[in-house]
């Protein structure tokens, strides 16, 4: 009996977009024509004429950019801003780059309704033809439907958008067109004819935040392509576009394959956790600013780096400096291991930080140095600068997911906002509201704290839980020696 | 006698015709837009492009879609883009008077 062929496999074209490709699942569909849609200003010329300039630049494919509503002098005006020098490009000899007015005649002009013989072929043919000339595997037409705006017809606009597409199709280029969604020149996606047409949709957004208006891209469509459905983020800087992808979830991977324990760097507090720290897992250090956890997490990520495990560090409250300065402090040479890469930091402002960009980061430069280990200090941060509780909760369960698929064993850091000297009996109860909504993501929690006593403060430390694990749910003394944290008597 | 004759200007209409592809249809369409001409005593000097043959001057001509009619004299220049055999709008609009 005959085996069927295997369905035709549609190639993949890298855009060099930073995150788009990995959002795409790949690339865009080679040789197909994919529809930018937004409302102005949402970044379209600019994913567009990025999309072209990184085409040439970084992956040696000759471009055309045709220009439907602005005058290609201000499009190079445009793109020079991102340091993208067009004209350079488009120079003779080596011609990378077209760039072709195609904006619509500016003077009297009448429309008559459209009809049988109706098509763009003037259009069409010019393009077909630079793409010959320049060996272009890359087509952009910026502003398409103000070509299309005086057409009445749905039917007429629809022949003629098939007719483009396919021609670009015959041709084998790779194309983006922009559309915007509101206004009068919508047609294109008013009456669906993108739907029918286009293999793929790209979606920007751009809508108010707390801090400065996010700009947010979804791939509504991409035919026979696998891609990652919902919105993700992304920024407009003076290098360009950067997305930033959600982390795939990975099923599938059997939590008994990671079955380690990591040492805390406190051999008492492995102790009480029958072992440290589960590998793969997250735990949360929550206490009051200067109960310890700074340290905790500088200890974590020695210990780490003693055993060979490569550490990365987010930190949003205090700089790189400053923990390097701290560490050596208490003799922990961690100098050696960022100047070799095995420890990294990444440092996120304060202010408009946005959790799937941290993610991003993370994700980025775990995979870069091989990370066993994180701290982030902290988590509390985040929640600070504004993100919400369902931002946060599907930030821990992104990163759980990270964790979990690359062995790597992080320890988040919550601040607590409470008084000075939290007394024993709160301690042990005490998990805040939100402690409590995010305990059911982590797997381990540690509580830091300052009790008052008549005569001195003392330091308290004790493990909530250990998922799958058992601990001595003791509270335990402990102070910040010279040598690090050192847990002291039972608290009876 | 046509109605409108003894407004006949006495400028030379310059008029290209654009379409995608030489054989009857275009042929059917400058032979319409002659006779109408002529009919109305308006001298003309009409010139048609194939387009597929001559993209550059379309793209000279910034002409992006076909059938299109360049009245460039008398000024300023008109574009009727469209399908110019489907109705005698386009023959009022092509006579019309610069100052309406």
């Amino acid at each position: 009996m005959e085996t069927p062929p295997p369905p035709p496999q549609i190639e993949r074209l890298e855009t060099g977009i930073t995150g788009l490709d990995r959002t795409l699942g790949g690339g865009l569909p080679k040789g197909r024509s994919v529809l930018v849609t937004g409302a102005t200003g949402t970044g379209k010329s600019v994913l567009l004429s990025e999309f072209i300039y990184r085409g040439i630049t970084a992956y040696g494919q000759p471009g055309v950019f045709v220009a439907c509503e602005e005058p290609p002098e201000a499009i190079r005006l445009n793109v020079a801003s991102f340091g993208w020098d067009y004209a350079a490009l488009e120079a003779g000899g080596t011609e990378q780059l077209a760039l072709l007015d195609a904006a619509p005649f500016k003077g009297e002009l009448q429309m008559v309704e459209s009809g049988e013989h109706y098509s763009l072929v003037p259009l069409v043919e010019t393009i077909a033809k630079t793409v010959e000339r320049t060996k272009a595997e890359r087509v952009a037409l910026d502003g398409l439907p103000s070509l299309f705006d005086r057409f009445r017809s749905e039917r007429a606009v629809r022949q003629m958008f098939l007719m483009l597409v396919q021609r670009l199709g015959d041709l084998g280029v790779t194309t983006l067109l922009s559309s915007p969604t509101t206004g009068n020149l919508s047609t294109l996606s008013e009456h669906g004819v993108e739907e029918f047409v286009a293999d793929g949709i790209i979606e920007l957004q751009q809508v108010p935040g707390e801090l400065r208006s996010l700009r947010k891209l979804s791939i509504r469509k991409m035919r026979g392509l696998q891609y990652q459905s919902g919105t993700v983020e992304f920024v407009i800087s003076d290098r360009g576009l950067e997305v930033f992808p959600r982390i795939p979830l990975k099923a599938g991977i059997a939590p008994e394959l990671l079955t380690g324990r990591k040492s805390t760097g406190i051999s008492r507090l492995d102790d009480i956790m029958h072992g440290g720290f589960p590998e793969g897992h997250i735990a949360l250090a929550s206490g009051n600013t200067g109960a310890g956890k700074t340290v905790l997490g500088l200890q974590f990520v020695h210990a780490g780096l003693q055993a060979g495990e490569p550490a990365l560090v987010l930190t949003i409250e205090e700089s790189r400096e400053q923990l390097l300065h701290e560490a050596r402090v208490f003799g922990w040479d961690l100098d050696t291991p960022h100047r070799e890469n095995r420890l990294a930091f990444i440092d996120v402002p304060f202010s408009g930080m946005r959790p799937d960009q941290i993610l991003y980061q993370i994700v980025n430069k775990a995979r870069e140095i091989g990370a066993k280990r994180l701290v982030m200090d902290s988590i509390s941060a985040l929640i600070s600068a504004g993100a919400t509780q369902r931002e946060v909760r599907l930030f821990l369960e992104q990163l759980v997911s990270l964790c979990k698929s690359e062995g790597i064993t992080a320890l988040l850091m919550y601040a607590i906002s409470g008084a000075f000297g939290a007394a024993a009996g709160q301690l042990l109860g005490g998990s805040s509201i939100t402690e409590a909504r995010l305990s059911s993501i982590v797997d381990t929690i540690i509580l830091l704290n300052y009790v008052e006593r008549p005569d001195r403060v003392e330091k308290l430390l004790s493990v909530l839980k250990v998922r799958g694990s058992k601990h001595d749910p003791g509270i335990f003394r402990f102070d910040i020696t010279d040598r690090g944290i050192e847990i002291g008597e039972r608290e009876e | 006698m046509p109605e409108d004759a003894e407004h006949a200007p006495t400028e030379t209409y310059r008029l290209t015709l654009y379409v995608a592809g030489s054989g009857p249809v275009m042929e059917r369409l400058a032979e319409r837009i002659r006779r109408w001409l002529c009919a109305r005593n308006i001298a003309f000097d009409l010139d048609t492009v194939d387009v597929l043959e001559d993209v550059d001057r379309a793209m000279r001509d910034r002409v992006w879609a076909t059938p299109t009619l360049i009245r460039s004299a008398p000024g300023p220049e008109r574009r009727f883009i469209g399908e110019i055999s489907a109705t005698n709008e386009v023959m009022r609009l092509l006579q019309m008077p610069d100052s309406d």
